[in-house]
């Protein structure tokens, strides 16, 4: 009866969010849907490393911007089509989260979140100094975005409007959130988990955790690529100022107040922390302030996060309320 | 009967303390061996020695006549070896029948590719599941499955480690202090659950200080003392041998 | 011609720099020692530190010296708070918890510098930095000097205190084994303010002794604790002696890089010592004590 009922549940919110672009008539405010979807993207991405493994990754911006600067430059300097720029991005990311994984290996804690943070900077840094390749600074103007879908000598998606994107990013997202799912269920991610909770004691029950690291790493990497990538197709404007360590500590944010290594965590974390700002507009100079400050706070008062709460503490309360009577 | 597991010269040291020195051991296939000694003598180092927690500083370990001594500890579960741990450590925020389920890891050897794509993946998956399950039961665990490891009782968590271990489907099974810890009632479960494992044909390996219990089911004993063999032999033997009297009751007075 | 002069000019510079780097460091690597934390938030010390002489010696019109105790006297008391809302909810918890809380304190911490001072860099004046002296052909700003020496000096405290007080052997005795420690009545609460007072108010001094080199701003503490990290990996976590000594080299690789190579890249020597250093020996060079194995 449950399983039907989630079934269900799951159809009509699908079917809300075919149906969202329709009913809203603020062009801007379906942008930042948009970009909340980008956001839930990367913040699924940094839980693979950093929730579900326990490896905390201060440098995942890094991932982000380089799908970003990948896809770019393959569509604009290569002439490949963005629908082939955009996986090829991905991979490209994979290859610099496994080159940027080996080193790690061996690394963990705070050694970890350095090491990762240097990269991240360095990444940065490059971005800002090979001027022939990314131009610099002042990044890289009229990315063009996909071209349309033709189906059957008729438009069906060109991406002149939002509503497009839209749904590109809708696809997008429910692809790789399947995947991840599938994921965090399967003994891949119980190795995930179990490197997280005790290393060696994983290498002692046949996990190859090197094997598994790198793996973890490639995945983190690839998702945020991807999302690199539609950012770049989307916005058509990228420069290094977007992938900073700011862009990473908000990433960590939504991770760890949405609930660190649950699958919806990552997901409700993305689209609160998106609007939030939006909201809280007046208070904009403050932002990161608060971040900051709820980062610690729901460290230390509610470690699962607002999944956490919903999926441990309230049926714990109700349990314990129905014991006393 | 030939030996399923052969140590020769093994050697650690740490700093300048030797941990075990120059231990020469071999294991029966199917039997139950029991390595003994006072605290501290090398027991747990050299289980760490065998599983490749630590690297032997001289010494060769050979198992099913393949050389092990320096595979990785991932490796060495491949070729049939578990263990359990004296301070237990299971995987304290996942459930039981998770901390069992990715003990199975070796046997479903997942890849990437596989698992998102391939159904007989799952499927292998869900079988992978109900055995889980059945160990738990094996155990007395299968009701708090979903429990999360961190709330077990010390006794529940040595059951729990004993369900992981045999999750790998070990030929060769290292049992570090099983029933530390434990009353006479789990202690009593715990040999029953040997038993039945020894008839499964798994070979035991087990280090424990509840000396009834040792002489009770063990085939054979060795006592280690200073990281060194002192005695070896029958439980009969054993007990009866002076300097292993000397080892334990020379400890209490010093 | 091997230019001598320059290079210890430049090595001079470097040392100077090299103390405030193994003030910051050891603080930091004493949490890592006795407490087994990591502070992401220690950089912030440094730049309250900054700006507490800064702001204290406008409001006292110049006294520099006594504007440099009392960043420390309250950089002190906000190390202890450190202590309190940070990392004794999360103690025994692991390594992540305590890194993510710290990081969230940081963030918090420099943006509301950012709030309140503003994000122009301010410039502290002591009236000493227009005095240079020459030996040898190196030359120093009395200012400089200044830092080198309350650098030594400080540094001797803190090996006098940790060494011969009864608190500094209570100290390193949790480094080694907290549990051995505890049951030996050694209050590991106490112990752990104390560590984080002292880290504070190293720090501060940092901070103030930096101040009138360079200009102040609210983001100067991130660099400067990646840095100190990447010197207390380098000492080895915990290391003291090591801190001070990889501070001081830190500082002059730093100071003959950016003269003789690049000084636009100068940040990013600590990176590339820190990623190599990391790649051949994962531990770090001295590593941390060796507790229980496996």
């Amino acid at each position: 009866m449950k399983f039907w009922m989630k079934i269900l549940g799951g159809l009509l919110f699908l079917t809300g969010l075919i149906y969202l672009p329709w009913t809203i008539k603020n062009p801007y405010f379906l942008h930042i849907i948009i970009v909340s979807g980008i956001f839930v993207l990367l913040a699924s991405s940094l839980n693979l490393i950093t929730g579900c493994t326990g490896r905390l990754n201060l440098g995942h911006a890094a991932f982000y911007g380089i799908g970003a600067y990948s896809s770019t430059l393959l569509v604009m300097k290569l002439g490949i089509s963005v629908w082939f720029g955009m996986p090829l991005a991905g991979l490209i990311t994979v290859f610099f989260g496994i080159l940027i994984g080996i080193p790690c290996l061996k690394l963990k804690g705070a050694y970890l979140a350095i090491t990762t943070l240097a990269f991240g900077e360095i990444t940065r840094l490059a971005m800002m100094n090979l001027v022939p390749l990314t131009n610099g600074p002042l990044g890289i103007r009229g990315i063009p975005g996909p071209p349309p879908i033709i189906f059957r000598n008729s438009l069906f998606l060109s991406f002149e409007s939002k509503t497009s994107y839209y749904y590109l990013l809708l696809a997008l997202c429910l692809v790789c959130l399947l995947i991840i799912r599938r994921l965090l269920n399967s003994q891949i991610g119980r190795a995930f988990m179990a490197i997280r909770e005790d290393e060696v004691r994983a290498e002692t029950v046949g996990i190859d955790t090197t094997r598994i690291k790198i793996m973890n790493f490639a995945l983190g990497a690839f998702f945020a690529g991807i999302a690199g990538s539609f950012y770049a197709h989307y916005v058509r404007f990228i420069s290094p100022d977007t992938f900073t360590l700011n862009e990473t500590f908000t990433i960590l944010t939504m991770v760890v107040i949405g609930g660190l290594g649950t699958f919806y965590g990552p997901i409700v974390g993305g689209v609160i922390f998106t609007f939030l700002p939006e909201l809280l507009r007046a208070i904009a100079e403050y932002r990161m302030m608060i971040y900051g400050l709820m980062m610690s706070v729901a460290i230390i008062f509610m470690p699962e996060g607002i999944i956490g709460i919903f999926q441990s503490w309230i049926p714990r309360r109700i349990e314990k309320g129905l014991r006393q009577k | 009967m030939e030996s399923i597991l052969n140590v020769e010269g093994l050697t650690k040291y740490f700093g300048g303390l030797a941990a075990v020195e120059d231990f020469d051991l071999y294991v029966k296939k199917g039997e139950i061996l029991s390595l003994i000694g006072p605290n501290g003598a090398g027991k747990t180092t050299t289980f760490n020695l065998i599983t490749r927690l630590e690297l032997p500083t001289r010494g060769k370990i050979t198992f099913k006549g393949e050389g092990i001594t320096e595979l990785r500890p991932h490796e060495i579960v491949e070729r049939g070896i578990a263990r359990t741990f004296q301070i237990t450590r299971v995987f304290r925020k996942m459930t039981l029948l998770e901390n069992v389920a990715v003990a199975q890891h070796l046997t479903i050897r997942p890849n990437l590719w596989s698992t998102l794509v391939s159904p007989s993946e799952k499927k292998r998956e869900k079988e992978g599941l109900k055995k889980a399950e059945a160990m738990l039961q094996f155990v007395n665990l299968f009701p708090k499955r979903e429990e999360l490891a961190a709330n077990l009782s010390l006794g529940e968590q040595k059951r729990l480690e004993l369900a992981i271990a045999l999750s790998m489907d070990p030929e060769l099974l290292l049992l570090d202090e099983p029933v530390a810890g434990m009353n006479p009632k789990e202690t009593e479960e715990i040999i029953d659950l040997i038993g039945i494992i020894r008839e499964k044909g798994i070979t035991v390996f087990l280090i424990e200080h509840d000396m009834k219990m040792v002489m009770d089911i063990s085939e054979r004993i060795i006592v280690l003392n200073y990281g060194k063999k002192i005695a070896e032999g029958s439980p009969k033997e054993v007990s009866q041998n002076p300097v292993v009297l000397e080892a334990y009751l020379g400890r209490r007075h010093p | 011609m091997i230019p001598t002069t320059e290079i210890a000019q430049q090595a001079v510079n470097g040392l100077v720099m090299g103390g405030v780097y193994a003030l910051i460091a050891l603080g930091l690597t004493l949490i890592f020692g006795i407490l087994d934390q990591a502070n992401f938030a220690h950089g912030e010390l440094y730049m309250i530190g900054a700006y507490a002489t800064f702001y204290f010696s406008e409001f006292l019109g110049g006294s520099y010296p006594l504007a440099l105790i009392f960043a420390m006297v309250a950089v002190a008391c906000l190390g202890i708070f450190y202590e309190w809302l940070l990392f004794r909810p999360l103690r025994g918890m692991g390594h992540l918890p305590a890194i993510i809380s710290s990081l969230g304190a940081s963030i918090f911490l420099w943006n509301l510098a950012l709030l309140i001072f503003g994000s122009t860099p301010r410039q502290m004046r002591t009236g000493l930095s227009e005095i240079t002296l020459t030996f040898l052909g190196i030359s120093l700003t009395v200012q400089r000097l200044l830092v080198l020496l309350i650098t030594l000096g400080l540094i001797l405290c803190l090996y006098l205190m940790i060494m011969k007080t009864r608190m500094g052997k209570a100290m390193r005795a949790t480094a080694q084994d907290p549990e051995v420690a505890a049951l030996l009545g050694i209050d590991i609460n106490r112990i752990a303010e104390m560590t984080f007072i002292i880290g504070g108010a190293l720090a501060a001094a940092a901070g103030a002794l930096i101040g009138p080199i360079f200009l102040i701003y609210p983001a100067m503490g991130l660099m400067a604790c990646l840095k100190a990290f990447v010197v207390v990996i380098l000492g080895g976590l915990g290391n003291v002696v090591g801190a001070v000594i990889a501070g001081f080299a830190l500082g002059v690789i730093e100071s003959l890089g950016a003269g003789f190579i690049s000084s636009a890249y100068k940040d990013v020597f600590a990176f590339l010592v820190l990623i190599l250093v990391l790649w051949a020996r994962p531990e770090g060079i001295l590593g941390k004590t060796a507790k229980k194995a496996g």
